[in-house]
């Protein structure tokens, strides 16, 4: 039942509600719960901007199930990336004692090369993951959509018991 | 459009709430797991730890019933720990920092029985390293054997074969290298003839017999005397090839004649070997100690080695980064890397712990102790201050008269200094059954001293146990005048020390033992069969030099050989060579007359 709901509004989402700057935004914000492991302090943030910001809770949602199998992949690069940055590179290790010694910021593990290595790597690929996202779900709102509403299988599905069965978890 | 949603404050503030209300209820069992994990994981055996109490509002924790299982038996526990009580600053936790004020660990055992196995499938690879590192030490360190059955039985000189001993290999071996040199050097002679050259020089000369500076002229002369000359440098050329074999071949032979005298050497090692494979025991005092008491130091010194080895690994000196294994989790784990800063807090400091420690049961060892342990820190750079550890003996019907400790592990500079002293008075030592011996040996109430200090890599230290209440059991001791002997001697010790000196590299160590028991059963052993270990050792002798004999005059007889073959060879090259150079030089002579 719940899973149902979530899927109707993901397409609901993905078909009228909110802008597509509102959804790609949702997106990218969760692609960050996806590609860096999820118990961290940062995610925490990111949980708090997707609630508080006027972003689209599904579309994190969907970002957060669309990008963790990519971060499970992406774990020995970012592995790398961490320990290049935290380990050998002796000109940032100022910086990190500096930081590893202020109140609070140890306990977001910034310190991990995981962690760190794919928090880099969200905030490189944040902003083409927006613009990507945005350019979709506009193109699928103007130029799939439609022809998909007008596709005799869709207009069968409509016609059939089974929607029926699906409007009728409809919230509202 | 608006940026906040407002309306979602209410449901986020719940939310988290109920998040912290839900952490601050589940607090007590993942402290409780993550010491669990943790400590399996760095140990290689089951932790197991029945209750976690975390107050965060007085800092304060509880945790019970800790039990860590021994790895080397997992039905044993390395240390049993009833209650631990912790008081905690909590400005260091909000820099993911655990600074202990004080600490308590009551109810402190060790060995205790297991209700279950403590043994895990799968252990880290990486825990139990450093136990597996001082055991290869432990193994590669030579213990000698002592066995008497080469005295009390006929000595079967039938052991001793050519293939046991190294003189008749190294032999041959020279032999064969003799052979091939000989070879060689013959053809650079041969190669470097002086046949030609000589004959040329003996025609230059019957061309000019008689010459004179009337029958050639002065430019026949002038020519004649240039001939004569280029056939000189020619001769001379020869010569000095001839010289510089020689003296290659000179360097040659020295080295073979050194081989040949090393010869000696291998016989005086075949000699030893010999004894051994008769099992005639040496009776040296220093070699006999190391023999009975070698296994004892080595389990004794072991601990110690680790301990000192894992101090140095998880407390470190220096501020370096440092690198460790991530968090267990379904992603991957990757690094976490400490970033230790002068004057602030180390991952993990207890500024004062006292333990309440429980030994032996009802032994003479059994009774309480206390120990105190002063600023402890996971990085003593950071903390400032090395660590001190000090123990005494609280309560004990019976037992030492005196515990005395003390240790300091100073790892606050990069050169790290450790010293351990303690002694122990009235304490009941262990019984060891002497090896190659059989008789068992109680040494009864004692001390145990022990100093320990390490200096950078380099460490130094003794064990000591002495005793004046040693009393003697048979054990497995056979019949016979040896054993009678050896029986006789020890039953008369009442006073025994035993003392074990480590000296050299962290990383392995020497070890020395020194006993006055070994002393005595030299010193009996030398008076009482003298005659038949000289003659045990005779027969040895004699018997290796007659596989030996013949193996050494063969290799000296074909240096030998080789260098004369070279020499005459030599010889008549140079003499050959000198002789037309007399006849070239009376030659010119002539022609300038």
């Amino acid at each position: 039942m719940l899973l149902l709901r979530l899927l109707q509004k993901l397409v609901r989402t993905l078909n009228s509600d909110g802008t597509p700057g509102q959804v790609a935004v949702g997106i990218a914000m969760g692609s960050a719960l996806g590609l860096t492991p999820l118990v961290n302090l940062h995610n925490v943030l990111i949980i708090a901007a997707v609630f508080l910001l006027n972003v689209s809770l599904p579309a994190a949602m969907l970002g957060w199930i669309l990008f963790a199998p990519i971060g499970f992949l992406f774990d020995p690069w970012f592995d790398a990336l961490g320990g290049v940055l935290l380990a050998d590179t002796p000109g940032l290790v100022p910086m990190w004692t500096a930081l590893y010694n202020i109140p609070v910021v140890p306990l977001s593990n910034y310190n991990n090369t995981v962690v760190l290595g794919s928090l880099i790597g969200w905030i490189v690929l944040a902003a083409p993951i927006f613009y990507l996202a945005r350019w979709g779900v506009g193109s699928y709102r103007t130029k799939v959509l439609p022809r998909l509403l007008d596709t005799k299988v869709f207009k069968l599905v409509r016609a059939s018991k089974l929607y029926n069965l699906y409007q009728l978890f409809q919230t509202d | 459009m608006r940026v906040f949603r407002w309306k979602a404050v209410t449901p986020l503030v719940l939310l988290l709430g109920v998040m912290v209300i839900g952490w601050y209820f589940l607090l007590d069992s993942a402290v409780r797991r993550t010491i669990e994990v943790v400590g399996t994981d760095l140990l290689g055996a089951k932790v197991d730890l029945a209750e976690a109490h975390v107050r965060l509002a007085d800092g304060s924790v509880v945790l019970r019933g800790l039990e860590v299982t021994n790895p080397d038996a997992p039905m044993t526990n390395l240390v049993q720990i009833d209650e631990i009580v912790a008081g905690l600053k909590l400005g260091p936790l909000l820099q993911k920092k655990i600074f202990i004020d004080t600490i308590a660990l009551r109810g402190v055992r060790f060995g205790t029985a297991r209700k279950t196995s403590g043994a895990i499938g799968n252990p880290n690879p990486r825990s139990g390293a450093l136990r597996r590192l001082v055991s290869e030490w432990a193994s590669s360190v030579p213990v000698p054997e002592f066995s008497i059955a080469g005295l009390t039985g006929a000595v079967n000189v039938a052991a001793i074969r050519p293939e046991n001993l190294k003189t008749p290999e190294v032999a041959l071996r020279i032999r064969t290298a003799a052979d091939s040199v000989r070879l060689s050097w013959v053809g650079q002679l041969q190669s470097l003839d002086p046949a030609p050259v000589i004959d040329s020089a003996r025609a230059v000369a019957q061309g000019l017999q008689g010459a004179s500076l009337r029958s050639l002229g002065v430019q026949g002369v002038v020519r004649s005397v240039r001939s004569v000359r280029r056939t000189l440098d020619d001769v001379a050329a020869v010569r000095n090839g001839i010289e510089q074999l020689g003296q290659s071949i000179g360097e040659g032979i020295q080295t073979l004649r050194e081989e040949v005298e090393g010869l000696e050497r291998a016989r005086e090692e075949d000699l030893a070997n010999a004894r051994n494979l008769l099992q005639i025991p040496s009776l040296e005092a220093p070699d006999i100690s190391p023999a009975l008491f070698g296994r004892m130091a080595l389990a004794r010194i072991q601990p110690l080695l680790y301990w000192a080895q894992m101090a140095e690994r998880y407390i470190p000196p220096g501020l370096d980064p440092r690198r460790r294994p991530g968090p267990s989790r379904a992603r991957l784990a990757g690094s976490s890397v400490e970033f230790p800063q002068e004057r602030g807090y180390a991952p993990l400091t207890v500024a004062f712990a006292e333990i309440d420690l429980q030994l032996g049961g009802e032994g003479a060892a059994g009774g309480r102790y206390r120990v105190q342990i002063v600023d402890f820190s996971s990085a003593p750079s950071v903390h400032g201050r090395p660590m001190r550890i000090s123990a005494s003996r609280t309560d004990a019907g019976s037992g030492p008269d005196a515990v005395y400790l003390v240790a300091v592990l100073d790892h606050v500079t990069s050169h790290i200094r450790d010293s351990v002293n303690l002694r122990i008075a009235g304490f009941q030592l262990p019984s060891i059954t002497l090896p190659g011996v059989g008789v068992r040996m109680d040494l009864g109430h004692g001390v145990n001293e022990l100093t320990l200090v390490r200096s950078g890599d380099s460490l130094t230290g003794s064990w000591l146990w002495s005793s004046s209440q040693v009393s003697w059991d048979r054990g497995s001791i056979g019949s016979g005048r040896v054993n009678d002997i050896l029986w006789r001697t020890l039953s008369a010790l009442r006073n025994v020390e035993v003392e074990v000196q480590v000296a050299g590299n962290i990383a392995g160590p020497r070890l020395a033992v020194r006993s006055n028991v070994a002393s005595a059963i030299s010193r009996s052993l030398r008076r009482e069969l003298a005659n038949e270990i000289a003659a045990a050792e005779q027969r040895a002798r004699d018997e290796v030099e007659r596989l030996v004999a013949q193996p050494i005059a063969d290799a000296r007889a074909s240096v030998n050989e080789v260098a004369a073959t070279v020499q005459r060879l030599l010889t008549q090259h140079q003499e050959r060579l000198d002789e037309v150079k007399a006849e070239l030089e009376a030659m010119l002579r002539q022609l300038g007359r």
